[in-house]
């Protein structure tokens, strides 16, 4: 206990130094004020976004929008360089992402008839993938020859997913296959690994909230158990009750399988506005905060191990979503305080 | 000066009083060190904070160098006149030396903390007062240790004869 505590010493003092400059309540009130993306660039003045700005975010959402994800990918490959040797996972936790993130923005770029140069354009560097991969990628000729090109690399399994894709022309069933090779890779890693069991427990809950995800979508849209089995994470001890019968229960039916699960009241308390809405978003934002309440646990449980570094990371990752959904809802013409109550993640 | 086992005894008390907390001291600064160099890193205008609450787990080191000076100066090895240590007073210089060393572990409990109270401040700077104060908690049993060592010193004449 003494050597993982001495081990992640200087990286947790990093990550709550770098929490100290979180965007302050103040600032967000702020934020939400602001009518044009000008205003926001001002306000970003002096915070550890200001140097990622070019005179083009003044202007444009959508590079500011870059510049706040280069500074999320930055900021994750600072700490993914100190963070101690045997924690692997974590290292593939942060760094993956980009991979994950920039494959999403290729397909769609592809999908939707970009040119090479402006998918390059929308890619943020950090993840694991090389630059001549990428490049490569970014110029297939179409979905398929961009599939065929990761063969040999961990994201070769997205081939299966392509008679979906030739089907229906939807990328959702190849971002799906994407998330789950993400997921599953970690997942498996994490079960194998014993060093950093306070990451494994962060892990299963992702790993479940991802897969209740899909089956409360899936349910929702009437999908029948084959049409989502190829996108669910495998070994996931949630899904032993209800898989075997995702076709004969409604959402409510799913639900009620989960009594007993950390899952069941906070689904619970937001099934009547689904019910109003018919909008899973309720429940998804429900599992979000899941995610967060279990970094937020494991933060106050093992000051010491990795508890902070999870907790940074996490706490990042929601400046981040608020930061971008402040940007995105600027210059829209809706009710700006309904939608940061809807959006804004705590 | 001859070496009486009496005199050897009280050595070995002086030598454990300093060694034992400079070791424990040396960790505990090491520690708050590392947090500290962290929270520089990413913020160099908390240096401040971070010196104060990295001096903490010092202390004991100079509770360590206090009870062997003053064994050392007791059994007259530094200044006064040499003087004959039964073997009685050895142990008593000993013990003394015992109880400080012992006690000075507590320098790397407060350096875990101090190292903790960094990241608190870096996170919070208003936090600085109280991550001090926990800080300083470890310290009571350190001075606890020398008190007792002083009352042993003084009881068994080594100092104030």
């Amino acid at each position: 206990m003494i050597r993982e505590a001495l081990s992640y010493l200087y990286v947790n003092a990093k990550v709550m130094a770098k929490e100290g400059k979180f965007l302050s309540s103040h600032k967000w009130d702020d934020l939400w004020g602001c009518a044009s993306i000008g205003e926001i660039v001002s306000l970003l003045e002096g915070t550890d976004y200001f140097p990622y700005l070019s005179e083009g975010s003044l202007n444009d959402a959508i590079e500011l929008e870059k510049a706040v994800l280069e500074e999320y990918s930055d900021s994750g490959r600072e700490i993914a360089n100190i963070i101690p040797k045997g924690a692997q996972q974590l290292k593939d936790f942060i760094l993956r992402k980009w991979d994950i993130i920039n494959l999403r923005s290729i397909m769609r770029g592809i999908h939707g008839g970009f040119g090479k140069e402006q998918i390059m354009d929308s890619l943020i560097e950090g993840g694991e993938i090389g630059s001549n991969l990428l490049s490569s990628l970014a110029d297939a000729e179409g979905i398929e020859d961009f599939v065929a090109l990761l063969e040999n690399t961990p994201y070769s399994a997205l081939s299966d997913s392509m008679p979906k894709y030739n089907e229906t022309k939807n990328l959702y069933y190849l971002e799906s296959a994407i998330d789950k090779i993400y997921w599953t890779y970690l997942w498996q890693t994490t079960l194998k690994g014993n060093r950093i069991k306070d990451f494994k427990e962060y892990i299963e809950r992702c790993v479940e909230v991802q897969n209740l995800k899909i089956i409360l979508r899936a349910k929702s849209n009437k999908m029948t158990l084959e049409d989502i089995h190829a996108f669910l994470i495998p070994e996931c001890p949630l899904l032993n009750e209800i898989l075997p019968v995702f076709d004969e229960e409604n959402i409510s039916g799913i639900i009620a399988l989960l009594e007993g699960t950390a899952y069941f009241e906070p689904l619970t308390s937001v099934e009547q506005e689904y019910e109003n809405t018919g909008s899973v978003l309720f429940f998804e934002d429900m599992l979000d905060r899941l995610v967060t309440k279990k970094a937020d646990d494991i933060r106050k449980k093992k000051p010491f191990g990795a508890g902070p570094l999870i907790g940074f990371l996490i706490s990042k990752d929601v400046e981040i979503q608020n930061l971008l959904a402040v940007i995105r809802a600027t210059g829209v013409d809706l009710d700006r305080e309904s939608i940061r109550e809807l959006v804004m993640r705590k | 000066m001859e070496l009486t086992v009496g005199l050897v005894l009280a050595l070995m008390g002086a030598a454990v009083s300093m060694g034992v907390a400079a070791i424990s001291s040396g960790i505990g600064v090491g520690l708050a060190g590392i947090a500290g160099a962290g929270v520089i890193s990413e913020d160099p205008k908390k240096f401040g904070p971070v010196l104060v609450l990295q001096a903490l787990p010092q202390t004991q080191g100079i509770y360590g160098f206090l009870g062997s000076v003053l064994i050392l100066i007791g059994v007259g090895v530094l200044g006064g006149a040499a003087k004959e240590i039964p073997v009685g007073m050895g142990y008593a210089a000993l013990s003394g030396g015992i109880v400080i060393a012992l006690s000075s572990v507590t320098a790397i409990a407060q350096g875990a903390i101090a190292a903790s109270g960094m990241g608190a401040v870096a996170k919070r700077a208003e936090t600085f007062g109280q991550a001090v104060v926990l800080a300083v908690m470890a310290e009571t049993f350190a001075i606890f240790g020398l008190l007792i060592a002083i009352l042993i010193f003084v009881g068994t004449k080594i100092m104030g004869a």
